[in-house]
């Protein structure tokens, strides 16, 4: 997510410096991978019933968003998998809702917001709130015939 | 546009007052016909050598409008401009991209507020327009390959 926010930070002052157009940046080779691979991923992930998760097996965190990839940690058990993906999911799709840039700014507002009064950065952010909320319901059983696509490393 | 930002603020609101998480939203048959068409519609319109243009007649004062994937021109504008003002659009169109579905606005919005503050003209002077009409004018001089296809034409007065 920080990368991405990072590469249209970087596109739009090469744009204002150096007077490319949108255009330009975008109907580059590398541009239309990017922004086209970007849409067509997210277009998949929001439309298909069997999302796209990339298993990779890390034991710093149980998964991550990172717009329209999911990865949970294969190590974990199946369960805890399919519960992080539920999470994760959740950040995807308030990343497709409130789009990349405004969703990681209002993110970190409302991380900045529940710092300065005295809450959890993270546990009480409203978005991650949510989340464990969804998280939760398919721990309860509440979400069901939910299947994943993985790649494996 | 605007009614796609004020369904946008609904759905946010709800979910603010009403404690729906965004799967709620999106995981059923409009949020992923609405999220799901949008984003399949930009990746198109995005990859594809020319992009979708809907032709409709707007009156005499507007030659074209970008509404996040979709670019309108007005049929009443003649042949020999439509390609400066498909050009024009869709560099909106790469704008919106770059941006995201809410990221753009707000920054046109406060482009046009710095520059109607600093006495110039809030759209003629909007950076945003300058580049836009910029690349409409590669259009004219040939030097941008996208092209004036029309997919769905409503012909005017």
């Amino acid at each position: 997510m920080k990368k991405l926010l990072l590469t249209a930070i970087v596109l739009s002052l090469c744009a204002t410096f150096f007077g490319f157009s949108f255009t330009e940046l975008v109907e580059h080779p590398l541009g239309k991978t990017i922004v086209g691979g970007y849409y067509t991923l997210m277009a998949y992930q929001v439309i298909s019933p069997y999302p796209l998760v990339i298993r990779y097996p890390t034991t710093r965190c149980s998964g991550i968003n990172w717009g329209p990839f999911i990865v949970v940690d294969s190590e974990a058990s199946y369960s805890s998998q399919l519960n992080t993906v539920a999470h994760e999911r959740e950040h995807l799709y308030q990343n497709a809702v409130c789009s990349t840039i405004i969703f990681t700014i209002f993110y970190t507002l409302e991380s900045v917001k529940q710092w300065c009064i005295g809450h959890d950065y993270y546990m009480d952010n409203w978005f991650e709130r949510l989340a464990y909320d969804i998280q939760w319901r398919y721990a309860n059983g509440k979400v069901i015939n939910y299947f994943t696509v993985s790649l494996e490393f | 546009m605007k009614y796609v930002v004020s369904i946008l603020l609904i759905l946010s609101l709800a979910t603010l007052s009403f404690g729906f998480t965004f799967t709620d939203i999106v995981d059923n048959f409009w949020g992923r016909a609405i999220f799901g068409g949008y984003f399949a519609f930009m990746a198109y319109q995005i990859l594809a050598p020319n992009p979708v243009v809907f032709e409709i007649p707007l009156g005499n004062t507007i030659a074209g409008m970008n509404a996040g994937p979709f670019i309108v021109v007005n049929s009443n504008v003649t042949d020999k401009y439509k390609d400066i003002y498909v050009g024009h659009e869709y560099e909106h169109l790469c704008q919106h991209a770059v941006f995201g579905m809410w990221g753009h606005g707000p920054f046109v919005m406060f482009e046009a507020a710095r520059q109607h503050l600093t006495g110039n003209d809030w759209y003629l002077d909007n950076w945003f327009e300058v580049l836009a009409r910029r690349v409409g004018d590669w259009s004219e001089d040939g030097s941008l390959e996208v092209k004036f296809i029309p997919i769905l034409t409503i012909e005017g007065d």
